[in-house]
C-alpha cells in the first residue's frame, strides 16, 4: 500500500517535504510486507486476530494489519476506497450491482477454493444480482437460523416445556400459558420479546414464519419475482406470517408498540436483563446474554416446522463474504495479499474460523475431520436438530435474494426498510386492514421490481 | 541640536496634493508650534519630518543632512503621539527602555538611563506599572520619557495634550516648556489650540489648506497678522471684520463707508486697496465717536460674562461685531450706539485678504 | 438596599441552578462510564452494582462484548499457540494448567471497570497525544497564520485585501464532506502524508477565514501609532510583530482558540478517512470502539468522558487568559 506513488507524486512530495514536517510523516514501511485486512466484524476482531497470528507465524516477514469497520467508521472507509486507497482484504462485504467492480473478480484469478464450497459459489452473485461471470466475494458462512430462545430455568418455574412444541398451535398454547405466568410476575414484562429491525423483519422473520405456516421458499421466490401478486391474499405466502404477528400483538404476546422498540437498546436489553423469558433470536442475542451472564441457562427452539418437516434457513450468498480489492491488482504486494486471502478461505482455516465464531460453515470440511462447534446455540439447538434429522432445513435462495437481478438500481426493498415499521405497526394494531398493507407492498414492489 | 529646513516640500496622496510646496525653517533649540485648523496639513507635515510619511517633492533637511529617504529611526527625531502609543502590555520601565533595546544598548546602561530619565519626569515610583494603571498625565510623561531617552536632535509632539483635561493641560504645558528650557532641544509641537501655541511657542507656524500662512513669534502674529485668515484664527473671540465700500482719505484722517451706508471716521490714513477693516473686540469701546449706529440699525444678541469682563455681541446691517467691556458696563438700551475704535490697532485687508500697512513687513509665505 | 440584596440573591440562585442544570449531563455521562452496557437503557443516578466475573465466561464472548484483548490475555497467561475463543475460562484453567485466580485477577478489572479499561488498554493515551498534537499545532499555527494575514489585511485598505478575504470565506463555506476525496488524493498521493497527523493539521489550518476574520478585526483596533512608534524607536517590522502585536493578541487568540479547539478536537471525519487505527485521534478512536451488532456503551461513554476531561482543563486555562485579556485596557486612556 505504501509503495503507491507516481512520478508526479514523488516530485511534488520532495518539493513539499519541507512543509510536511518530517516528524509527523508516516514512518517509511520496513522491508516486511504489510497486508491490511478488515476484520469479519468488529465484534470478532479478537477471534480473527488470533487466527491471523497463525498466518504471521507461518509467514515470517508478513505483517497482517487487522482493523475493524463499524457503522460509524463505514462512511470514512468508503471514502478511502473511493479515493483509490483500499485495504488489501475486506473481511465482510455486501457486494451490490453498483459496487461489485470494486472487488477483484475471483473467477479471473487462480482462486483455489471454489469446489470446497457446498453451494455454487461461482455463480451465486449472478443468481442474486444478475451479473454474469463475476464473483466479487467468497462466503464461507452457512445461512443463519432463526429461533426462539428462552431462559430454561424460568420456563421450568412456569411449568412449561418449549421443547415439546411441534406445531404453531402448540406455540400458541405455550404463549397463552406463558402470558398467564408473566402476568403474575412483577419482574417480568413481556411474553415473547421482539423489536423492529428492517433486515430481521424484511429478509428473515416473515419468510421463516411463512415457511413454518405451510409455504415453501419457492412460494416466496415466486412472490418476489412477480409470479404471485402481493395483493393475492390466497396465495401470498407472507400473509399467514403477517396475520400471526397481528394475532400475537392483539393477544399481548408481543410487547406493546413493538415496532417502535429499538433492536439493541430496547428489545435485546430487556431480554438480557430478564424483563422477558422468551425472545425471537437474531444472529447475536445468544452470545450477548452469555457474555453478560455466563451462568444463564439459555435454550432455544426453532419456529415450528411445516407439515413436511421443513424449517427455514437463510441461503448462503456472496453477502458477508471476503473480497480482494480490484484497485490493488497492480500493487507490489498483491501476490502476497492473494496468498493470504487463499489461506483465509481455505478449508483448514475456515474450520478454525467457524469454530471460533460459531457458525455452520458453507464448506465441505470432511478433509479436516469436520467442524467441531462449541458455541451454545449450536450445542443446545442446531447440533441436536441436525443429529436427530427429523426436520430438514431449506437453505435455498430466499425471495428477496432471488429477485435481486430484477431490482432497479437505487430502489428500496419491499419490507427491509425502516419506513415499513409504522406500516406494519398500523396493520397489527388494527389501524389499517390487511388489504391496505398488501396494496402498499404491491406498490413498493412495482416501484422497485416492476416493469 | 539641529534646525529643520523644508524647501518646496510637497505631499501628495495619489492625485490629491495636501501640502503645497512648503518652505519653512524651524529654528534650532527652540520650541516651534505648528498651528492650524483640522485638515490644514500640520500633522502631515510633522509626520513627514518624522519619516512616517514620504516626501512627494522638495527637500527636508535636519541640521545639514538631507533626510528625504532616511529611515525614521535614523533621523534623530523622537515623537510623542496624540494617544501616546505606549505599548500596553509593557511596564513603564520597558516602554521607556524599548528604544534603547532596539539600539542594542547594554542592559546596565539601559537601567541607568531609564532611572535617570524617570527621575527627571518624576516617574520613578511608576516604573513597574502598566500603562493602563496610569493617569492621563502620567502616561503623557512616560511618552515623553520614551522620547527623551534617545537624546534626539528633534522632538516631535503631535497634539500631545488634547487627551488631557483642562487643568492637567496647563500643568503639562508648563512642564513641556520647562523641559524645553532644560534640554535646550529643538521641539516641534502640533496643535489646533491657539492658547497652547501662544503660551508655549518660541515660534508659531500658522497653517491652512496645505499652505504656511505666517511664521513668527506669538505676539507678533497676534498683533500683526499677515492676512485675514491669521487675523481671524488667532484671538478669541475672533477679530471683527467690517467690509467697506469706499474710503475718503484726507491728511491723517479718513472716512470709511461701510456696506449699508454707515461711516467710520478714523484719525489715520487708510491704504487705497483696503477692502476690509479688522479690529479685535478689545479695541472697540462703547461711547467713542468713530462709528455711530442709529437705534433702528442694530440689535444686541447677548453677552458672555467672564467675571471681570464681558463680550457683547451686536448685530449690524453688514454683520455681527463683538465688543469687550469691563464687567458691569452695559450697552445703552435706548438711542443710538456710538463706538470708538483704537486707530493704532485697526487692521486693513485688501480684496485677497492680505494685510496692508504696518503689518506687511511681517508677512511671509502667503500666496 | 434590602430590595437590591434580595434581587441579587435571587439572581445568584437562578444562575447557580442554571449552572448545575448544565452540568447534569456531564454527571450522567460520568455515571454511564461505569454502568454496564446491559443496564444502559435505564437512567442511573449512581454506579450500579455488577456481578463478579464468572469462570463460565467464554474468552471469545469477553473479547466480543467486553473488548478483552485476547492476544494480550494469551501473552499474560503465557499460553502458546492458538487459543480457541469458545473455551470457557474454567476450561482454559484446566487445559493450560493455570491457576483460576490468576485468570480471575487478570480479567476481573475488565468486567468491573470495563469502559475505562477498554479505553485505556486499547490506545487511549496514544490517541490523546495524537489529539493534543493535532489540536495544539492546528490552533497555534492557525493563529499565527491568522495574525500574519490579519496584520496584512487589517482595515481592508486595498481592493485585493477584500478579494483575498472573500476567497478565504468561500473556502470556509464549502462543506468538508464535498472535497474529502480530492483532499484525500492530494494528501496521500502528492504530499505523501498517508496516515500522518500532519495531514489533519494541514486541513485544519487551510483556508483561514475564521482566524483572518477574528484577527483582522482585532488588529484593526490596534492604533497604527504603535507601529509607527516602533519604527521611530528603531524597530523593524518583525520587532513590531514579535514584541508588540503578538503579545496583544491574547483576546482574539482566546476567541479563536475557544471556537476552533472543539472543532479540531472533535474532528471525526478527517481523522477516520486520513488516519489508520494506530494513529487515530480521540473521536475516531472512540468511534472505532463500537461493533456492528453490539455496542459497548460503557466503553463509548468512558471514551467520551476521558476525551472531555483534557479539553475541560484546557478550557479552564483559557478562561483565565480570556478574562485577563478582556480586562486589559485599550491603548487610549
Amino acid at each position: 500500500m505504501s509503495e503507491k506513488s507516481t512520478n508526479v507524486g514523488r516530485s511534488a512530495r520532495s518539493a513539499l517535504a519541507g512543509l510536511a514536517l518530517a516528524a509527523f510523516a508516516a514512518p517509511v514501511a520496513a522491508q516486511e510486507t504489510v497486508i491490511e485486512v478488515s476484520a469479519t466484524q468488529p465484534e470478532y476482531f479478537a477471534q480473527d486476530r488470533a487466527i491471523w497470528d497463525l498466518y504471521e507465524e507461518e509467514n515470517p516477514g508478513v505483517k497482517i494489519e487487522l482493523f475493524s469497520i463499524n457503522e460509524d467508521t463505514e462512511a470514512a472507509f468508503q471514502a478511502r476506497v473511493a479515493a483509490g486507497d483500499p485495504p488489501d482484504i475486506r473481511g465482510l462485504t455486501f457486494p451490490t450491482r453498483d459496487n461489485y467492480k470494486t472487488y477483484v473478480n475471483l473467477l479471473d484469478i487462480d482462486f483455489p477454493n471454489w469446489d470446497k464450497a457446498n453451494y455454487d459459489a461461482r455463480t451465486i452473485f449472478e443468481q442474486t444480482h444478475g451479473v454474469e461471470g463475476y464473483a466479487p466475494a467468497f462466503n464461507v458462512q452457512g445461512g443463519l437460523f432463526l429461533n426462539l430462545i428462552y431462559y430454561a430455568d424460568e420456563m421450568e418455574k412456569a411449568g412449561l416445556d418449549p421443547k415439546s412444541i411441534g406445531s404453531v398451535d402448540d406455540l400458541r398454547a405455550l404463549l397463552e400459558e406463558l402470558k398467564a405466568h408473566v402476568d403474575t410476575r412483577d419482574d417480568v414484562n413481556y411474553v415473547l420479546d421482539i423489536g423492529w429491525h428492517p433486515r430481521f423483519w424484511g429478509r428473515w422473520l416473515l419468510e421463516a414464519w411463512g415457511v413454518g405456516m405451510g409455504a415453501t421458499k419457492e412460494d416466496f421466490r415466486r412472490l418476489w419475482t412477480g409470479e404471485i401478486a402481493w395483493t393475492d391474499q390466497e396465495n401470498n405466502p407472507m400473509v399467514p406470517a403477517l396475520e400471526l404477528a397481528k394475532e400475537f400483538t392483539e393477544k399481548g404476546y408481543f410487547p406493546e408498540n413493538w415496532w417502535t422498540r429499538a433492536w439493541e437498546q430496547e428489545y435485546e436489553a430487556s431480554f438480557i436483563t430478564g424483563k422477558s423469558i422468551m425472545a425471537v433470536h437474531g444472529p447475536w442475542l445468544w452470545n450477548k446474554v452469555l457474555a453478560q451472564n455466563p451462568d444463564a441457562e439459555l435454550d432455544g427452539i426453532f419456529f415450528p416446522p411445516n407439515e413436511n418437516g421443513v424449517v427455514w434457513q437463510d441461503a448462503t450468498t456472496a453477502d458477508r463474504g471476503s473480497a480482494l480489492f480490484a484497485g490493488n491488482m497492480d500493487d507490489p504486494n498483491f501476490e502476497a495479499a492473494k496468498k493470504a486471502f487463499y489461506w483465509w478461505t481455505s478449508p483448514e482455516i475456515v474450520k478454525l474460523r467457524a469454530e471460533a465464531i460459531g457458525y455452520l460453515p458453507a464448506m465441505d470440511l470432511t478433509d479436516q475431520g469436520g467442524v467441531e462447534l462449541q458455541n451454545p446455540q449450536y450445542v443446545k439447538l442446531v447440533g441436536p436438530a441436525l443429529d436427530a434429522g427429523e426436520i430438514t432445513f431449506d437453505n435455498s435462495l430466499g425471495g428477496q435474494a432471488a429477485a435481486g437481478p430484477m431490482q432497479k438500481s437505487g430502489t428500496p426493498f419491499v419490507v427491509e426498510d425502516n419506513a415499513m415499521a409504522s406500516e406494519i405497526g398500523a396493520y397489527v394494531s388494527g389501524e389499517t386492514s390487511l388489504e391496505e398493507l398488501l396494496e402498499l407492498m404491491q406498490a413498493r414492489w412495482d416501484q422497485s421490481y416492476g416493469q | 541640536m539641529s534646525q529643520v529646513t523644508l524647501s518646496n516640500a510637497v505631499k501628495r496622496y495619489g492625485a490629491v496634493e495636501v501640502l503645497h510646496g512648503i518652505d519653512l525653517e524651524i529654528a534650532a533649540n527652540k520650541l516651534t508650534v505648528l498651528l492650524g485648523p483640522s485638515g490644514c496639513g500640520k500633522s502631515t507635515l510633522l509626520r513627514m519630518i518624522a519619516g512616517l510619511e514620504d516626501i512627494s517633492d522638495g527637500d527636508l533637511r535636519i541640521g545639514d543632512r538631507l533626510v528625504n529617504d532616511v529611515d525614521p529611526s535614523r533621523r534623530g527625531c523622537a515623537m510623542v503621539f496624540q494617544n501616546y502609543a505606549l505599548y500596553p502590555h509593557q511596564t513603564v520601565f520597558k516602554n521607556m527602555a524599548f528604544p534603547l533595546k532596539m539600539k542594542g544598548t547594554p542592559k546596565s546602561e539601559i537601567e541607568l538611563k531609564v532611572r535617570e530619565t524617570a527621575k527627571v519626569l518624576e516617574l520613578e515610583p511608576l516604573l513597574d506599572r502598566l500603562p493602563r494603571d496610569l493617569s492621563g498625565g502620567q502616561r503623557q510623561r512616560v511618552a515623553m520619557g520614551r522620547a527623551m531617552i534617545r537624546n534626539p536632535e528633534v522632538f516631535l509632539f503631535d497634539e500631545p495634550l488634547s487627551n488631557l483635561d483642562a487643568e492637567l493641560r496647563v500643568k503639562m504645558r508648563l512642564e513641556i516648556a520647562r523641559l524645553q528650557k532644560e534640554l535646550g532641544a529643538t521641539m516641534i509641537f502640533v496643535t489646533h489650540d491657539q492658547v497652547e501655541a501662544m503660551t508655549l511657542a518660541d515660534q508659531v507656524v500658522i497653517m491652512n489648506g496645505g499652505h504656511v500662512q505666517q511664521v513668527g513669534a506669538p505676539l507678533d502674529i497676534y498683533n500683526h497678522p499677515a492676512n485675514r485668515f491669521v487675523a481671524g484664527f488667532i484671538g478669541s473671540p475672533s477679530m471683527n471684520f467690517l467690509p467697506f465700500e469706499s474710503v475718503r482719505n484726507a491728511e491723517n484722517a479718513a472716512v470709511v463707508r461701510l456696506e449699508g451706508g454707515l461711516e467710520i471716521a478714523l484719525d489715520r490714513v487708510v491704504p487705497d486697496t483696503a477692502r476690509t477693516l479688522g479690529v479685535r473686540p478689545e479695541h472697540v469701546s462703547v461711547g467713542g465717536r468713530n462709528l455711530t449706529i442709529p437705534e433702528d440699525q442694530f440689535t444686541t444678541l447677548g453677552a458672555e460674562h467672564l467675571g471681570d469682563r464681558a463680550y457683547h455681541y451686536v448685530r449690524l446691517p453688514f454683520g455681527d461685531i463683538t465688543i469687550l467691556q469691563a464687567e458691569g458696563q452695559a450697552l445703552p438700551q435706548t438711542g443710538a450706539l456710538s463706538l470708538g475704535l483704537n486707530a493704532d490697532r485697526v487692521h486693513f485687508f485688501d480684496a485677497d485678504g492680505l494685510a496692508l500697512g504696518q503689518a506687511s513687513d511681517q508677512t511671509t509665505g502667503t500666496t | 438596599m434590602g430590595k437590591a440584596s434580595t434581587k441579587n440573591t435571587l439572581l445568584i440562585v437562578v444562575l447557580s441552578a442554571y449552572c448545575l442544570l448544565t452540568l447534569v449531563p456531564f454527571y450522567i455521562l460520568a455515571v454511564r462510564a461505569f454502568t454496564p452496557t446491559i443496564q444502559s437503557t435505564e437512567l442511573h443516578l449512581w454506579i450500579p452494582e455488577r456481578r463478579d466475573l464468572s469462570m463460565n465466561s467464554r474468552i471469545g464472548d469477553l473479547s466480543t462484548i467486553y473488548n478483552v484483548d485476547a492476544r494480550a490475555f494469551r501473552n499474560a497467561m503465557e499460553i502458546k499457540g492458538y487459543l480457541n475463543p469458545q473455551l470457557k475460562l474454567s476450561q482454559i484453567a484446566e487445559q493450560y494448567g493455570i491457576e483460576p485466580d490468576r485468570i480471575r485477577d487478570y480479567l476481573e478489572p475488565y468486567v468491573q471497570y470495563n469502559g475505562i479499561y477498554t479505553i485505556v488498554n486499547n490506545g487511549f493515551v496514544r490517541s490523546l497525544i495524537a489529539t493534543i498534537v493535532v489540536t495544539g499545532a492546528s490552533v497555534l499555527v492557525g493563529a499565527l497564520l491568522g495574525i500574519m494575514t490579519g496584520s496584512a489585511l487589517a482595515g481592508f485598505r486595498r481592493r485585493w485585501h477584500m478579494f483575498v478575504y472573500n476567497s478565504y470565506l468561500l473556502n470556509m463555506i464549502i462543506p468538508p464532506m464535498m472535497v474529502i476525496l480530492p483532499q484525500y488524493i492530494i494528501i496521500t498521493r502528492y504530499l505523501g502524508l498517508e496516515n500522518s497527523l500532519m495531514s489533519l493539521i494541514l486541513l485544519h489550518i487551510k483556508g483561514g477565514a475564521l482566524s483572518t476574520m477574528v484577527f483582522t478585526s482585532y488588529i484593526a483596533t490596534v492604533p497604527r501609532e504603535l507601529k509607527e512608534s516602533v519604527a521611530m524607536d528603531g524597530g523593524k517590522h518583525y520587532h513590531y510583530f514579535l514584541y508588540i502585536l503578538l503579545p496583544l493578541m491574547g483576546t482574539p487568540f482566546a476567541v479563536f482558540a475557544s471556537i476552533t479547539m472543539p472543532w479540531f478536537w472533535n474532528d471525526l471525519l478527517h481523522a477516520l478517512v486520513l488516519l489508520r487505527p494506530d494513529n487515530y485521534t480521540l473521536p475516531a478512536f472512540v468511534a472505532s470502539i463500537g461493533g456492528t451488532f453490539t455496542t459497548n456503551f460503557e466503553a463509548i461513554f468512558s471514551g467520551v468522558l476521558l476525551s472531555l476531561a483534557p479539553i475541560l482543563v484546557v478550557y479552564l486555562v483559557f478562561q483565565k487568559l480570556f478574562i485577563r485579556s478582556a480586562m486589559a485596557g485599550a491603548v487610549k486612556g
